[in-house]
């Protein structure tokens, strides 16, 4: 006997993350999806985003790591709400988790929350997690490569930040081919190439994420 | 299939099980997924066993169809499913433009029209991971 099902498995991601979508809009509160490899700088962009934008707006954060708190530990100091998801070696963040975490967040005296997703250029891509805005990290020290071995995160990113170009004269990373194969996969991708432990550029990734918060308000 | 070259290496150097499950993290969370789906319509249709399971992969999920093999071995034991077989069908990352109405499948990851060069497009298929259908007694 033959049963027709004709089902997504991520069906139930989907539906979990649209439920997402609906709570955020309705506290009026932007989330961001973080996505890189381990050590591309998630952290530290973070860091510089709480320290600079603090004054100005409410910001709450969601770690999501395979295991400890120690990224949570590094955002504590800023007085923020920060929610640690241990996903116990697992390789991205689900709907589900962030659903129980927005819970856990005064989400009535946000801004926005920026969901720090496990270091990964792949799984994480293909999981919604309701997130207004995804952002798509990489840094020199990968290698100009990243465009090309995987397109589907920056496909599906709306914006790319390019971290450590202040160790770009150290690497052999060619920004020139960077930018040409970031174009072929995503032609109108907005690009921002920064240093987050120099602090440049990264005025014009705050204006970005001010521009985003004030237009829903 | 770009993008899922390096797992694939990942595959080759690995031999124990153990190993093999720690590679393939990412495929068995989704086949858990899928499992529950798979018993869920068993039980509505009084299915005691399920034979064969036919699936739907798309290329832009940047799974190695023999790792979701691998994976759906290993979560397969022991439940209803235990002596299916999975039958798996890779679904191109096609586009249609939204300008010309040109539909074209991905090549060499340039995201322009082939006909018309415009950059607006969507994605008409690609992203499935779907379950087409399971065959049982």
């Amino acid at each position: 006997m033959e049963v027709k099902i004709m089902r997504n498995v991520l069906d139930k991601n989907q539906d979990k993350a649209d439920e997402n979508k609906k709570i955020l809009r309705e506290s009026n509160v932007i989330m961001l999806n973080l996505i890189s490899s381990p050590g591309a700088g998630k952290t530290t962009i973070l860091e510089s985003l709480c320290n600079n934008m603090a004054a100005r707006f409410n910001i709450g954060v969601i770690e999501g790591d395979a295991y400890t708190d120690r990224d949570a530990q590094r955002l504590a100091k800023f007085g923020f709400p920060v929610v640690q998801i241990n996903t116990e070696g697992g390789c991205h963040l689900d709907s589900f988790s962030i659903n129980k975490a927005l819970g856990e967040l005064p989400l009535e005296q946000l801004d926005i929350v920026v969901v720090e997703n496990v270091g990964n250029l792949i799984c994480p891509t293909s999981f919604d997690l309701g997130e207004s805005y995804r952002v798509a990290i990489l840094s020199t020290t990968e290698g100009d490569d990243k465009p090309a071995k995987y397109p589907m995160v920056l496909r599906d990113a709306d914006i790319v930040v390019l971290n450590k170009t202040d160790l770009l004269e150290h690497t052999n990373f060619n920004l020139d081919n960077f930018k040409s194969d970031l174009r072929k996969l995503n032609p109108l991708i907005p690009l921002f190439e920064v240093s987050a432990i120099q602090g440049h550029g990264m005025e014009m990734l705050e204006t970005w994420v001010s521009s985003i918060i004030l237009g829903t308000k | 299939m770009l993008g899922v070259r390096g797992s694939l290496i990942c595959f080759m150097g690995s031999s124990s099980p153990e190993y093999a499950k720690l590679n393939i993290m990412h495929e068995l969370r989704i086949m858990h997924d899928m499992f529950k789906i798979i018993e869920e319509a068993a039980k509505e249709n009084n299915l005691k066993k399920v034979t064969a399971v036919s699936f739907m992969l798309g290329e832009a999920c940047h799974i190695v169809p023999e790792f979701f093999n691998t994976a759906f071995d290993i979560v397969k034991e022991n439940t209803i499913a235990s002596d299916s077989k999975l039958t798996i069908e890779v679904i191109p990352i096609k586009m249609l433009c939204k300008i010309c109405n040109f539909e074209f499948a991905i090549k060499e990851e340039e995201y322009a029209c082939p006909k018309c060069r415009s950059l607006y497009l969507v994605l008409i298929s690609g992203k499935e991971l779907v379950i087409k259908n399971i065959e049982g007694e």
